[in-house]
């Protein structure tokens, strides 16, 4: 099984978050040779001015990708591996239809801080082998009024 | 906890938080778990499945493991695209 990563940074220009849940990034099973994918790490945190203002990051099913954003191609950690079978989009304009049942990790966060969540074996996040069917990760801030980051990595 | 499903840092100016995880064995979802947390306020255990689920899912009942859901999602998918959708 072959890892990847990617970030928000990494394609696109980064969209200011707001007041209403703002995805940043999207990791998605692919129109054709679907297979299934495990996230087992998430790194995420803000990347403005530094100060103390409350954010809430989370993680949510999505059965789209969203309009506007920027198709990234991860890279593998190793470079003998193929290319990814997921499809990486980030700095979405518009939001991906989501399941709103589906909230999978929620993590309300002060904008000095960053967190990080990494998945023994056995416990990833789980993207089935279904059309445009994956993650997107989202946030939200009453107050911050601009860029974050998402870094997720996972297996395939 | 023993056996952790995962592990969430937090890193701030004011230092470094770190706790556990466990992933629901039928909906997928993370759950954070406290140190010293009373085991009622996590969650739960499933007898059938053998494996730790979420409040919501204790809540709800029955034994729908997530990889049996996964099944089922792509198994639609899979009809969808054999009728040309």
């Amino acid at each position: 099984m072959a890892t990847y990563t990617v970030n928000n940074k990494m394609g696109g220009s980064q969209q200011n978050i707001g007041t209403s849940a703002k995805t940043v990034l999207t990791v998605t099973s692919q129109t054709t040779g679907n297979r299934r994918a495990r996230i087992f790490e998430i790194n995420c945190g803000a990347d403005g001015t530094p100060a103390d203002n409350p954010l809430t990051y989370d993680v949510i099913r999505c059965t789209s990708i969203g309009t506007g954003g920027t198709n990234i191609v991860p890279p593998a950690l190793d470079t003998a591996d193929a290319v990814a079978i997921m499809v990486a989009t980030g700095n979405q304009t518009g939001e991906p239809s989501v399941t709103s049942t589906a909230v999978m990790l929620t993590v309300p966060l002060n904008q000095r801080a960053t967190y990080r969540w990494v998945a023994s074996p056995g416990n990833e996040f789980v993207i089935p082998a279904t059309n445009v069917n994956g993650f997107a990760f989202r946030c939200l801030s009453p107050v911050y009024a601009s860029t974050v980051i998402f870094d997720v990595m996972w297996t395939e | 906890m023993r056996r952790a499903g995962g592990y969430g840092v937090i890193t701030s100016p004011d230092g470094v938080e770190e706790h556990d995880t466990f992933t629901c064995a039928h909906c997928n979802r993370v759950v954070v778990v406290p140190v010293r947390a009373d085991p009622s306020d996590i969650g739960g255990m499933c007898y059938q499945c053998m494996r730790l689920v979420c409040p919501d899912c204790v809540s709800q009942g029955g034994c729908t493991p997530f990889e049996r859901k996964l099944e089922l999602m792509e198994r639609r998918a899979d009809a969808l695209r054999s009728y040309g959708e």
